[in-house]
């Protein structure tokens, strides 16, 4: 049973990047309709990865009994690890499925590749056991995201100001590591990981101006990748803290951000204006605020709280980023809005449930801060029912007698 | 506390103000500290010292070498503003952690106490440098004086598995917001004329 574990953990974490590889190679630019060869391997490979690693949750989950954690050489094997890559794969598989059918405007070869390499780093660096091996592995991702994206003419603004921001985040947090004065290092780490994983001091999605800022926002997903898995460092670390003094000082740190965070985004929310875009300035706001509540989640210790909060976002930031012609994705976005409403409203439910314990100041602040978040998004989010009903049937009405309609420009 | 030791904070303060023309005097201080913090503790290994001292030499002349042809264009240089918070955060550092009292709590055993608070405070300066100063090369010696401190704390960490993993990925960023820097800068060159 441990090989058996052990070569699962092993297949999980070479195979993003062993996909990546196939999709770099394979990739070959069809002759003239713009549609790649490797747009179908895509889908499958980004399957077989969320696979694996749920198989590896559940031979974890199996073997809890009798070996509570497995610690490898170089890696850990917690609970906590183990759904971190299984959300995250979670979350590259569906922006796969998301990005599919953008037929005006392909995907290159490197970027298919870029997705499943990055979410990779991402996953090898929750697995890792040393901390600053972790930090390590989370920096190369983003350096590799810069050298990816941003080669491109005309990026290299763009690419200055996210390193600028991940370099400061992740040498903050080199330097709490290293420092071993108990109270600063905790302080340090924490304010580094808040730099890292997008919260109050920097944002993680550049505001939307209007619809020609669309295009940039398809590394959004990543983006928010690479800010959950700081997000799951820093849980990692806050349940295992080297010493005592340095975890209360990190879980405070954690929270104050979090707390600084959701205020800002809160009255950010109640300022957007009723337009084209408004879904998606909202749902980035939602997906900031589930960044919020992950990360007080993890300053209180609770990892399946801010794994919860780290799903809903995953799930449906794709969905919501997509151009909205086709009629699918006008019902896709609405079922995403949906559901990353309500997810979102169930983890302020289950952190309200943890921080009530806490103190009562504390749960009457959070309320006041959350209150006029929860009634705007709620407006702007949840489309009416008949609204998604009737998309819906507009939608299988057309799959109906479409088939005349669909082959009429082949003819 | 050695003389490159007390003098390396003077450094990052003065590249603040002065960019990448005072760093390869900071890269020389940080070496020599850390080679330096090697002779006051002989049990430890000499080539990680050695690998250390070689990073923050490279990352500090290299650069400077490079972006020597490229002309600097800000508007608002706010050197006043980064040179007071820099200040402002190194005050704090050597007012709330004094090196005795890390050593005395710490249950880890750092090999110079005094160097941490040392390091604390370059880092902060560049931190504060890369936040606030305008214009990608002066952001980029900040960077640049963050990582000479983050490679003195790792010098002076107990592990010795943190020097190699911190010595790498430092190469690995500054390799790539050199070559960031230096597209800018080509960018901003050809816009004026």
């Amino acid at each position: 049973m441990t090989s058996l574990a052990e070569i699962l953990l092993f297949l999980a974490l070479s195979w993003p990047f062993l996909a990546g590889a196939a999709l770099r190679l394979t990739g070959v630019r069809g002759p003239d309709n713009g549609m790649h060869e490797h747009s179908t391997l895509r889908i499958p490979f980004a399957i077989t990865g969320l696979f694996l690693s749920v198989l590896d949750l559940l031979v974890v989950l199996c073997m809890a009994g009798t070996a509570p954690d497995a610690v490898h050489l170089w890696l850990d094997e917690t609970l906590l690890a183990v759904s971190g890559s299984v959300i995250l794969n979670a979350g590259l598989l569906t922006e796969c499925i998301a990005l599919t059918d953008n037929k005006n405007d392909p995907l290159f070869p490197a970027e298919c590749a870029r997705l499943f390499w990055t979410t990779g780093l991402v996953t090898v660096a929750i697995f890792l056991a040393d901390p600053l091996a972790k930090i390590a592995v989370l920096l190369l991702a983003s350096v590799l995201r810069t050298a990816l994206v941003d080669a491109v003419r005309g990026r290299a603004a763009g690419g200055w100001s996210v390193m600028r921001l991940k370099a400061s985040g992740a040498l903050l947090v080199l330097s709490g590591l290293l420092a071993p004065g108990t109270s600063a290092s905790g302080m340090l780490a924490g304010t580094g990981y808040a730099v890292l994983a997008g919260l109050f001091p920097a944002t993680a999605y550049p505001p939307p101006v209007d619809k020609s800022d669309l295009p940039d926002m398809r590394d959004a997903g990543e983006t928010f990748r690479l800010a959950a898995g700081a997000l799951l460092l820093a849980s990692v670390l806050n349940s295992a803290p080297s010493s005592a003094g340095s975890g209360a000082t990190l879980s405070l740190a954690l929270i104050g951000f979090g707390f600084v965070t959701l205020f800002i985004t809160s009255l950010r929310m109640q300022s957007v204006l009723s337009g084209s875009a408004v879904r998606l300035r909202q749902g980035l706001n939602v997906s900031q605020i589930c960044l919020a509540l992950g990360a007080i989640a993890a300053g209180r210790a609770q990892p399946a709280v801010t794994c919860l909060a780290l799903s809903a976002p995953m799930l449906t930031v794709p969905w919501l980023i997509r151009p909205e012609p086709a009629r699918m994705s006008v019902l896709a976005g609405r079922c995403a809005g949906w559901a990353l409403g309500l997810m979102s409203f169930m983890t302020v439910l289950f952190v309200l449930h943890d921080i009530a314990t806490l103190s009562v100041v504390l749960t009457l602040v959070f309320v006041a801060i959350l209150l006029p978040a929860v009634r705007r998004g709620g407006r702007d989010l949840l489309s009416s029912p008949e609204d998604l009903i009737s998309a819906f049937r507009k939608l299988t009405a057309l799959r109906g007698n479409s088939t005349p309609v669909v082959k009429e420009p082949q003819g | 506390m050695t003389l490159a030791l007390a003098l390396a904070p003077l450094a990052a303060l003065l590249s603040v103000a002065g960019g990448l023309t005072v760093l390869p005097i900071l890269g020389l201080l940080t070496a020599v500290s850390v080679v330096t913090l090697h002779h006051l503790n002989q049990d430890l290994n000499a080539a990680r010292m050695l690998f250390v001292a070689a990073v923050a030499l490279a990352i500090s002349v290299i650069p400077t070498w490079k972006l020597n042809d490229y002309t600097e264009e800000s508007r608002t240089p706010g050197t006043l503003a980064a040179l007071s918070l820099a200040l402002f955060l190194g005050f704090t550092v050597c007012a709330s952690l004094p090196a005795e009292e890390a050593v005395r709590i710490s249950s880890v055993m750092p090999v110079n106490p005094s160097a941490i608070t040392t390091s604390l405070m370059i880092i902060f300066t560049g931190l504060a440098a890369l936040a606030l100063r305008t214009g990608i090369k002066y952001q980029f010696a900040g960077l640049l004086t963050a990582c000479n401190g983050i490679l003195l704390a790792a010098a002076n960490a107990p592990q010795t598995r943190a020097v190699w993993i911190v010595g790498g990925s430092i190469l690995l960023l500054v390799t790539t917001c050199l070559w960031l820097a230096q597209r800018l800068s080509l960018l901003r060159s050809d816009s004026d004329f």
